[in-house]
């Protein structure tokens, strides 16, 4: 990669020279990490005075040399942007290490850290520079809930990543995979999907299995939306058809009211509902339970009042949330008091949003972790540890091993993936037949819905410098010569075991190592390892 | 229309599932009658065919139910007006009292617009046939309450999914407040909209409604897509076509149902007004690389490759006779295109039909020579006119993977594979084609049409039932008796772990939440405790009187427990529950314990 920032300042330069990124399973760490090159230091350097200007941002001792200030500045920056880096390591004199968290956030911290930096050294900051740093950041970051969801992931093992373009956020592997789009689960039905868009409709599916709602009707112009006021007895409410953004809904009480709420609606159509008793309480509902409930007071932050709502409260958001049909729902109910019975409360349903992002609940409860998890828990349905069988194979035995391997797997009735220097294959289908070892392979293979076990060539010299594409497999193989360092890689991204064939180097003592004489012994014991179906 | 009138309604209603007819709802109206008309069977058919052929075809088609008089043909005519696609049942109830003879009509429940309305025109139709008044008057009556106004052969497709689950003893009916159907009871409730169920996820499907989303995806993960290119204007579609490669095919990335998709484009000129077409019905244009090859449908369902079919594109075969326009009148003059109950649809000519007949030198004037075959569009869409030939035993493996494989990527549990192949027989790996569109809510009509095809309405009601378990439901009939012994029978299932509905007295409640409450004796009661997804069981206390008089409220019970012997209406009641599958039980003793175990045995699997 290229330079990506130069500044000088003052006697001290700091330069960034070259940036490089490493897929998850790389020699430094599981996860994929940025690789910074910096060309530093002047004699007369004075990295405690940037530390100083720096201050709002840095806490503890200033570094010594300008690579760990730089580190300490990237991960700084992360974090106050809401994305922590999994870590910072100096490697060389000028070589840091940047170690992304849950999201590819160190390549873009790498770049602001860099010219914020070089900005401290050479004087003091003007006003609103820091802030503008972690703002310009954070607009390159996942939405708050997204984040969320993929730290969870990354908290239970299931290195979750980005699908392709539309196809939402993957956690787990092959079969155990699972997609979401934000908080819509891959198994939400789409005829809930298309329900929850509209809130007059989910009015009606509500109020048509006997749940309490507020009473609202739809009108496609001011007169109607008039009319429809009076019928209400001259007191309502105007908000948006739609539920997915926000659109406070709008008190109206005279025709002046109604047409400038219908006006600023600005669709063609707008929601009349009753004037609510009172300012709704969100509750989230993930996975049938409702875990969490807000009070939305207006003009105050919403507070966590899950304790103080009536289970009844609780029973009536979860059942509004079944009904819809959907794995996570917030549902705003409205009543004279949350925290009495459902009969002295007149609690109902104001509203039901399918896949509602989880911010102001993340903002507002004393365990945001937890309860990003459960929410996680709700959207995996039922898929377990994430996670299928995957062996990879170094060595010039590979094409062997890998082959053997598979053809027992298949026997056992196994969805096999393969990706090697012939080509990839899933479940008995060729997918492609170029060269796919390693991180050309084993993306597709752990993305592949239909994959229950994969097997991977690797290519030693391709793992060295850009990484493996996944952070973990389950069994290594090295059957023929592999430098030493490979051998060592490998051996610290299996879970179980290394399988050494034939000119294998010797391995760390701690790894659970195991003999093997040939290519048809090595795939056997990698078989064996992993255990059965 | 009065005095004359062959029937006059004296009062009508409906009635909810669990009623004379049996499980299904129905309409009933009581009617008094005249003998003095004369009903003329064909002159009733002609009429309403001026009227609407499609509710003529479907008159045809009702059986009379007993005599043919005024009442039988009022009835059919109603039943002809909600059909869409299936005969409806009907039972007629003369009796003669000393105030006079009237009929009591049922008229099993089809898809009406405003089923409300449906007796009062049928009514009024018959009146009007017989008087002979002019036909153009009624069309208004018809589309304000008959079936909905959609193409008669949709309908019909509509109505093959539910046939076969009533077939399989599990009646779907409509879902409460939503679009769809509904079929199992309690937690194991199902939705589902034609094709589309639970496994339609919707990541899934909001992928497969964009063309250009959806290829990129497929291709990502090396499964065969053409090349395709999204463009703004004219100009952008004539580089791209040029980039591509000649022929290519010019659609909107996010219609369906072949809507603005031009094939087989071989000129920049043609490439221009196909862009033109496209752009009328979307904003987002793909131009595509033409795949060499048939148009297949290739339909999977829960992971296997179930159905294929050959979609033979709309075309007419030369007989050195006949005129183009005379061999497509000829094909449309086939019964089996258009009418009520059919399955293929007329050939239809537009301008591509023209541009078409202009690229091989023909007019509508000209005359074929014997076996030409001259195409008519270039897409193979069944709303086109086009004919499907079953294939599903000569697939290759690897075509059939590919279709499994894109299926399971998109994420559908249920998807039509559209597959370009030279000879599906043989890999795309080898001789090229590919996947060039997915599915989310595939037609059955392609296979269901396709002789010797595999019956894809059975297979999608499997798939759609599969994990339907019903749920225990016992009514309690009789007054006030019925609500204590509802009460006492629910709180002892709820004992075992059950999660039970239970409406009886002022109560309506489902698993610990009161629902809003229709009142004693409204059959919506029951639909409610049957529809409520957190349910486990359903205890009912019903009057005898009111299933009678509006329906029990669902097609099926377990257990009719008699807890008043002497309420008014008992004998029929209990007739109407044995009807539609319950135990009927003498419960005016005690409770018997043994009788709870047993019910709460029928607990559905977890």
């Amino acid at each position: 990669m290229v330079a990506v920032a130069r500044a000088t300042g003052g006697r001290l330069r700091v330069e960034i020279v070259a940036t490089q990124s490493h897929a998850a399973g790389n020699r430094f760490h599981r996860s994929p990490v940025t690789v910074v090159r910096l060309a530093a230091a002047a004699a007369d350097a004075d990295p405690a005075a940037a530390h100083g200007r720096l201050a709002p941002l840095l806490g503890g001792p200033a570094p010594g040399d300008p690579g760990s200030l730089f580190a300490a500045t990237a991960a700084a920056l992360a974090a106050a942007a809401g994305d922590p880096l999994a870590g910072t390591r100096i490697v060389a004199a000028g070589e840091v290490v940047l170690v992304h968290g849950a999201t590819a956030i160190a390549a873009a911290a790498a770049t602001r850290a860099g010219v914020l930096l070089a900005a401290a050294l050479a004087g003091p900051l003007p006003a609103g520079t820091i802030a503008a740093a972690v703002t310009g950041l954070r607009r390159t970051l996942p939405s708050p809930t997204d984040r969320a969801l993929l730290r969870a992931g990354t908290a239970r093992g299931l290195s979750p990543r980005p699908g392709p373009a539309g196809s939402g956020s993957h956690f787990g592997e092959g079969v155990r995979m699972r997609r979401t789009l934000g908080t819509v689960g891959e198994r939400t039905p789409f005829v809930s999907f298309e329900t929850a868009r509209s809130r007059l409709l989910v009015a009606r599916l509500l109020a048509a299995h006997g749940v309490p709602v507020l009473r609202l009707s739809l009108a496609t112009s001011p007169a109607a939306a008039g009319a429809a006021v009076a019928r209400l007895g001259g007191r309502a409410i105007i908000r948006k058809v739609t539920p997915d953004d926000g659109g406070m809904p709008v008190p109206v009480s005279t025709p002046a009211d109604v047409a400038a709420a219908f006006g600023a609606v600005g669709e063609r159509a707008a929601i009349v509902a009753e004037p609510p008793p009172g300012p709704p309480w969100r509750f989230l509902v993930a996975g049938g339970r409702s875990v969490a409930a807000l009070r939305m007071d207006p003009g105050r932050a919403p507070v966590d009042a899950t304790a103080a709502a009536h289970a009844d409260s609780h029973l009536l958001a979860e059942r509004a949330a079944l009904v819809v049909a959907s794995d996570v729902a917030a549902v705003d109910l409205v009543a004279q008091d949350m925290g009495r019975p459902a009969g002295e409360s007149g609690a109902r349903v104001a509203d039901v949003r399918l896949g509602p992002a989880l911010d102001p609940f993340l903002a507002a409860v004393a365990a945001p972790e937890a309860l990003a998890d459960r929410v996680l828990a709700a959207l995996l349905d039922g898929a377990g540890e994430g996670r299928i069988p995957i062996v990879a194979v170094a060595g010039a035995g590979a094409p062997a091993v890998a082959a053997a391997l598979a053809e027992t797997w298949r026997g056992e009735g196994r969805r096999v993936g393969t990706a090697g220097r012939a080509g990839l294959a899933v479940a008995g289908l060729v997918l492609f037949d170029d060269d796919r070892r390693g991180r050309r392979g084993l993306p597709l293979l752990v993305d592949h819905p239909l994959a229950d076990a994969a097997v991977v060539e690797v290519d030693a010299d391709d793992l060295w410098r850009h990484g493996l594409g996944h952070p973990r497999i389950d069994v290594a193989v090295i059957d023929g010569a592999v430098a030493g360092p490979v051998a060592d890689l490998l051996a610290a991204l299996a879970d179980i075991a290394v399988v050494a064939g034939p000119g294998a180097p010797p391995l760390p003592s701690a790894v659970h190592a195991i003999a093997a004489a040939d290519a048809a012994g090595a795939a056997a014991a990698a078989h064996a390892a992993v255990g059965p179906r | 229309m009065n005095g004359a009138a062959p029937v006059r309604i004296l009062a009508d209603g409906r009635l909810a599932a669990g009623n004379r007819l049996g499980g299904i709802a129905g309409l009933w109206a009581r009617v008094a009658w005249s003998d003095a008309t004369a009903i003329d069977e064909g002159a009733l058919g002609r009429w309403l065919a001026e009227v609407d052929p499609n509710v003529a075809s479907e008159l045809a088609l009702t059986p009379a139910p007993g005599p043919a008089d005024a009442v039988a043909a009022f009835a059919r005519v109603a039943a002809a007006l909600m059909a869409s696609g299936r005969s409806l049942a009907i039972v007629i109830d003369r009796e003669t009292t000393p105030a006079g003879r009237s009929a009591l009509v049922i008229v099993e429940e089809g898809r009406a617009v405003a089923p409300e309305r449906v007796m009062a025109a049928a009514a009024d139709l018959l009146a009007a046939a017989v008087a002979g008044l002019p036909a153009a008057g009624f069309r208004d009556r018809v589309a304000d309450c008959g079936a909905p106004p959609i193409k008669a052969f949709l309908r019909y497709a509509y109505t093959l999914i539910p046939a076969r689950l009533a077939a399989r003893g599990a009646a779907a009916r409509p879902a409460l407040g939503q679009r769809g159907s509904l079929v199992g009871e309690g937690v194991g409730a199902r939705l589902f909209l034609f094709t589309m169920g639970r496994g339609t996820g919707a990541l899934g499907a909001a992928i497969a409604a964009r063309k250009d989303a959806c290829a990129a995806l497929l291709s990502r993960f090396g499964l065969p897509v053409p090349r395709q290119l999204p463009v703004a204007d004219a100009d952008a579609a004539e580089a791209a076509a040029g980039a591509i490669g000649y022929p290519v095919v010019v659609k909107p990335a996010d219609r369906s149902g072949g809507a603005g998709v031009a094939a087989g484009l071989a000129h920049a000129a043609e490439v221009r007004q196909a862009f033109a077409r496209a752009a009328a019905v979307s904003r987002r244009i793909v131009v595509e690389e033409m795949l060499r090859g048939e148009d297949h449908r290739l339909t999977v369902i829960g992971g296997r490759m179930v159905a294929a079919a050959l979609r033979v594109p709309p075309e007419v075969v030369g007989d050195g006779r006949r005129s183009v326009r005379a061999l497509i009148d000829a094909v449309n003059a086939d019964p089996q295109r258009g009418g009520s109950r059919s399955m293929l649809l007329p050939l239809v000519c537009d301008g591509e039909t023209d541009r078409l007949l202009a690229a091989a030198g023909l007019t509508f004037a000209s005359v074929p020579p014997a076996g030409m075959r001259v195409r008519l569009h270039s897409a193979a869409n069944l709303t086109m006119g086009a004919r499907p030939v079953d294939v599903t035993a000569s697939v290759h493996p690897d075509n059939r993977a590919a279709a499994v494989h894109a299926a399971a990527i998109m994420g559908l549990d249920l998807a039509g594979i559209d597959f370009i192949s030279p000879d599906i027989g043989r890999s795309w790996r080898e001789i090229g084609g590919g996947i060039c569109e997915v599915n989310r809510e595939p037609g059955l009509l392609v296979h269901q049409v396709a002789e010797g095809g595999p019956d894809m309405a059975e297979a999608c009601a499997r798939h759609i039932l599969a994990p339907a378990p019903l749920v225990p439901i016992v009514a309690v009939l009789g007054g006030g008796d019925a609500d204590a012994a509802a009460q006492a029978i629910a709180a002892a299932m709820a004992e075992s772990g059950l999660a039970v509905g239970l409406a009886a007295g002022r109560h309506l409640v489902a698993a610990g939440l009161r629902l809003s409450d229709p009142g004693p004796g409204d059959p919506l009661r029951v639909t409610r405790l049957v529809a409520h997804p957190a349910v486990e069981a359903v205890v009912a206390a019903v009057p005898p009187a009111a299933v009678v008089a509006r329906g029990f409220g669902h097609g099926r019970a377990d257990v009719a427990l008699v807890a008043e012997p002497g309420a008014p209406d008992l004998a029929a009641a209990t007739r109407i529950m044995a009807a539609i599958g319950a135990e009927v039980v003498d419960g005016s003793s005690p409770l018997d314990a043994d009788l709870v175990r047993r019910i709460a045995a029928r607990r559905p699997p977890s």
